[in-house]
Formats: C-alpha cells, sequence, structure tokens
C-alpha cells in the first residue's frame, strides 16, 4: 500500500468499514510516520468538528417564509438591509457633515444620530465609522458599500 | 443517523410532502419545523453569515414551496431539500467576494459577524472562523458529513458526485483544517 491508497481508504478505516486490505492499511500505518500524523490529525479533527453545536434558525424566520410564500416570492431581507444602510447613511453624513462644520451645539451628536437607526446598522456602523474622519471619505464608504448590496 | 430512523423519517416526510401537495396547509409548515435548523445550519456553514443564512433559507423554502410538485418521490425529501440548498449556498458564496471581504474587515476589527454571534461558546466561534477559511466546496462536504451527520453515500447524492470524489474532498478538508484547528482544544476523551 502507498500512501494515495492510505488516504483513499482511511475513511472507510475510520468508520470501521476497511476489512478487505486492513492488514496492508496498518502496516503502511506503523511504516509511514506521515500517514499515521494525518490520521491522527484526521481523528482531532473529527473530536473538535463533533463538539461544535449547530446554530439554530432565528425564530422569526418562519413567519417571513410563510408571508413570502403567500405573496408568491422571497420578501427583500437585502433590500430591507440596504434601506437600513441608507438610513444609516444619511444619519452617518448628517453626523460627519455637523462634526466638519462645527455644527449648531444643540444639533444631536453622531452618537444619537447613529442611534436613531436598526441595531444592525448601528453595529456596523460603530465599527466602521471612526476610521472616516471627513465628508468625501464617509461618502466614499457608503457609497462602497451600497454597491456592494452589504 | 441510524438507518432506521432515516427511513421512518423519510416515510414521514413522503407524507407530509402528499399532503402539502392535496391542499393541507400545515405539510409545508411541519417540513419546515423539521428541517429549518438543518437546512439554516448548512447554509450558514456555507456563506458564513447569519443575515446570508436567514435570506438563503426563505429562499430555499419558497422555491420549494412551488416546486414540489414536481417532486419524483425519487430520492428522499431531505436530500433533495439539501441539494436544492447546497446549490443554492455555493452560488451565494461564490457571488459575494466583495461582501465577504468587508464582512472580514469587520470580523478583523473585532466586532464579529454583523447579524450577530449566536453560537456563544469559543469553540464554535473558533471552527466557524476555520471553517471560512476552506474553499465553499470542501466546507460543504465537512458541514454536511460532521455538523449534519449525513453518510459518505448521503453526501454523494446530495452533491451529485461519485464516494470516492467526496472522500477525496473530505481528505483535502481535513488537511487544510487541521493547522487551522490546531489551538482549539477539547477535554480529554471519555
Amino acid at each position: 500500500m502507498n500512501c494515495q491508497t492510505f488516504s483513499d481508504r482511511v475513511f472507510d478505516f475510520l468508520q470501521g468499514s476497511l476489512r478487505e486490505g486492513r492488514a496492508d492499511f496498518d502496516a503502511h500505518r506503523a511504516s509511514c510516520p506521515a500517514c499515521a500524523a494525518r490520521l491522527d490529525g484526521i481523528r482531532e479533527n473529527e473530536r473538535i468538528l463533533g463538539a461544535v453545536r449547530a446554530p439554530s434558525a432565528p425564530p422569526d424566520l418562519w413567519p417571513r417564509i410563510a408571508a413570502a410564500v403567500a405573496q408568491g416570492r422571497p420578501l427583500p431581507f437585502r433590500g430591507l438591509r440596504v434601506a437600513s444602510f441608507l438610513a444609516a447613511a444619511a444619519a452617518l453624513l448628517l453626523a460627519v457633515t455637523l462634526l466638519a462644520t462645527g455644527g449648531a451645539p444643540k444639533r444631536p451628536p453622531l452618537k444619537l444620530v447613529v442611534q436613531e437607526v436598526g441595531p444592525e446598522s448601528q453595529r456596523a456602523f460603530r465599527s466602521l465609522v471612526p476610521k472616516y474622519e471627513d465628508v468625501d471619505a464617509a461618502t466614499a464608504m457608503v457609497d462602497t458599500m451600497l454597491r456592494n448590496d452589504y | 443517523m441510524s438507518e432506521r430512523a432515516e427511513s421512518g423519517m423519510s416515510g414521514d416526510d413522503a407524507d407530509l410532502v402528499r399532503r402539502h401537495l392535496s391542499g393541507d396547509p400545515a405539510a409545508f409548515r411541519l417540513l419546515y419545523e423539521k428541517y429549518g435548523d438543518k437546512v439554516f445550519a448548512s447554509a450558514y456553514r456555507i456563506v458564513g453569515e447569519h443575515h446570508a443564512a436567514a435570506d438563503l433559507v426563505q429562499e430555499v423554502f419558497v422555491k420549494i414551496h412551488g416546486e414540489l410538485r414536481n417532486f419524483k418521490f425519487e430520492s428522499k425529501f431531505s436530500t433533495w431539500l439539501f441539494r436544492v440548498t447546497v446549490n443554492h449556498a455555493l452560488n451565494r458564496a461564490s457571488e459575494g467576494t466583495r461582501h465577504a471581504r468587508i464582512h472580514e474587515k469587520i470580523v478583523r476589527d473585532g466586532r464579529g459577524d454583523p447579524g450577530g454571534t449566536r453560537e456563544g461558546r469559543p469553540i464554535d466561534d473558533e471552527v466557524h472562523r476555520a471553517l471560512q477559511q476552506l474553499s465553499p466546496k470542501l466546507r460543504t462536504v465537512i458541514s454536511l458529513r460532521y455538523l449534519e451527520g449525513l453518510s459518505y453515500e448521503e453526501i454523494a447524492e446530495i452533491l451529485e458526485l461519485s464516494i470516492g470524489t467526496v472522500k477525496s474532498r473530505l481528505f483535502l478538508a481535513h488537511e487544510t483544517l487541521r493547522p487551522l484547528l490546531k489551538n482549539v482544544t477539547l477535554g480529554p476523551e471519555p
């Protein structure tokens, strides 16, 4: 048995279904440290992957599916997100403009303006806003996000 | 999943599909309740992000709602459903290169999934990050095998590949994953 044959049969070995050629498999494992290490690596990967918890579907997904089925088409979640980002973009540009022009002191500060948009937009913008210091840079960032349907 | 359980599930599924086709509005919801989480988990593993996965699951269920009338009962409903999901997810994964770059930037900034990390445990997040470094095709076989618990034969049928190709992809996926998972620690084996 060579290394290629070993790799072809390794999953049969791991699930206990390798009968024909089992002695050759064991002999190759004993004589080839690289293949023995690969086998150990796969076992360790399997152990880790077996411990992973699967994520659950969001609880509001079925109502959305039912509504979409009733309309005969998927509801535009993505479009809603873009609309949310448009709202956030407008808020961001307003805030950045106020900051850049030394706006009236009674205008809401950036933090307050961003809080007026949805939590998803808030999370994204909180990580991105500090990187953009002027209106042009912020506009370019928002434009990039919208062009990419983010 | 045991053969016996799968066989029973398959019979139930065929009955639910027939009930749906005969106009029973509860049947489609029961199919969703049975498979919604599994489909979401597969979609999430492949596309890598909660909102995109939710979009995708919605699209898949709307699509199959319309196409169940063409279901031939020649394969199991679950196989057909996973095939539709995986094909859809792989197409989506290949479309999103620039989107993925922005997402990666946010992740690297320490903000995590913009849709929110809902798994919570460090090991889930570490494995998810490692899987996202595989190609979509490699993480698909890993997801179907270890996270959905499907057999090589079922994976081959879903992906319309030979069993040998499935095993080759799994081998390559493990080789790629090993260094990415080397710092993930579990307790001792029982």
